[in-house]
């Protein structure tokens, strides 16, 4: 090793050794999925009013912001709204991570859904619910809308922590099935808002609810194209 | 029946008995900044509890955390505008020999030389040496290649050295080519 090297390891170490960490870690990683949610509700209210300003705004200084402008202003994509049934997941909430270059293998398809790592499901107890939690991860292909729900007899088992509900109540949540939701409708990011690990995929993060695991779980994809819903089913709990 | 509960560390008890070393990765990794410190590992720790079974059954859930830590640090950037590289401050003055004090300013001065690299140069820099991970893994951890680990490491060795007044040694020469 070389003198920077050691030089630089000796620094580090000294800096940091000892450090305790944060107090309210837990608390704060608890929180922190509803904080989310706050804050995309409040982007979204941001949104609202702008959509609402921009007529005067543009006409005044144009899109490039350039005193004068007298342009037409665009059209706004309307705002994704939920299948009935489901909740809404769109692009304001989603998450970045780097699932690796394989994640597809990983994952299951269906149209323009991928459930990753749906083949190695398992949910856990945590503090005194009488349900297990699972985590769930969906990527939808970038401007596509779609809609999952739970299927046949696995709606009496098993619901969705996500949108509003997403962790509502934590890892020591008391939580019943009750809890969760029925469905969930995801929306990939529109082109001018989309970024992510995995081009061209929006990647969205949930929990589920499970009573009575190891369970087969069967659930139903929908698209506004189809009439009819492809189904999956998998296994929580082997 | 509950879930393989033999094969799962309960998160809980995985948070308290790591994450002070987390923590302190965390710390480097952000250029000793507590607060975006503390941010990326409460991030961390939330991407893992969704995964958290398939985690554990991987083997080395802190790995994972580890992971997703120098992800976070190196995506945080990008999506903050590329803030560019940070000088040192103007009334930086170079490593002193001699005493204990002198020790002490060398050190600070290399730590802040490390929080002015860009973030992927120091992320490999505080996992080759503050983590002590092969190069392999510290590809792994960051999506690239072995070979692009060494680059960068070298790079940003020669740029603390350059900053420092140190001598290159041979293979650091061979790195930067």
């Amino acid at each position: 090793m070389s003198e920077i090297e050691s030089r630089l390891r000796a620094a580090m170490h000294a800096a940091v050794d000892g450090l305790p960490p944060p107090t309210d870690l837990l608390q704060q990683v608890r929180l922190r999925r509803r904080r989310h949610h706050v804050r995309s509700a409040a982007v979204a209210v941001v949104a609202v009013g702008a959509l609402a300003a921009s007529p005067v705004t543009l006409a005044l200084h144009g899109r490039d912001g350039q005193a004068g402008g007298a342009r037409t202003p665009s059209t706004p994509a309307p705002a994704p709204r939920a299948a009935p049934g489901t909740v809404l997941d769109a692009c304001a909430s989603a998450i970045d991570e780097n699932l690796g270059l394989d994640w597809r293998q990983q994952s299951v398809r269906a149209g323009p859904l991928w459930f990753i790592d749906l083949r190695q499901q398992s949910a856990t107890y945590y503090g005194r619910s009488p349900v297990a939690i699972g985590g769930l991860e969906v990527a939808v292909q970038d401007r596509a809308k779609a809609w999952v729900t739970a299927a046949g007899l696995s709606r009496g088992y098993f619901r969705f922590l996500f949108g509003p509900s997403d962790f509502k109540a934590g890892v020591d949540g008391h939580y019943t099935v009750a809890d969760g939701e029925a469905g969930v409708t995801f929306v990939g990011c529109p082109a001018d808002q989309a970024w992510s690990f995995q081009r061209g995929y929006t990647l969205y993060g949930g929990y589920y609810l499970i009573a009575g695991s190891p369970r087969r779980v069967a659930l139903d994809i929908w698209t506004t194209a189809s009439r009819k819903p492809t189904r999956i089913t998998f296994l929580v709990g082997y | 029946m509950r879930a393989g509960p033999e094969a799962i560390v309960p998160f809980e008890d995985f948070v308290r008995a790591r994450s002070a070393t987390l923590f302190r990765t965390a710390m480097l990794l952000t250029g000793q900044n507590r607060s975006e410190a503390e941010d990326l590992l409460q991030g961390a720790l939330e991407r893992a509890y969704r995964r958290w079974g398939r985690i554990c059954r991987s083997g080395d859930p802190e790995r994972y955390v580890r992971r997703s830590l120098a992800n976070a640090s190196t995506d945080r950037w990008r999506r903050l505008g590329r803030r560019g590289e940070r000088s040192l401050p103007a009334n930086a003055s170079g490593p002193v020999t001699g005493d204990h004090a002198a020790e002490v300013a060398d050190r600070d001065f290399l730590l802040r030389a490390l929080a002015g690299l860009p973030p992927r140069q120091r992320a490999v820099l505080v996992l080759r040496y503050y983590c002590d991970l092969p190069e392999a893994e510290i590809a792994d951890a960051l999506g690239c290649t072995a070979g692009t680990v060494k680059s960068q490491a070298s790079r940003a060795l020669a740029r603390l050295r350059a900053i420092s007044g140190a001598e290159p040694t041979v293979s650091e020469k061979e790195g930067q080519r």
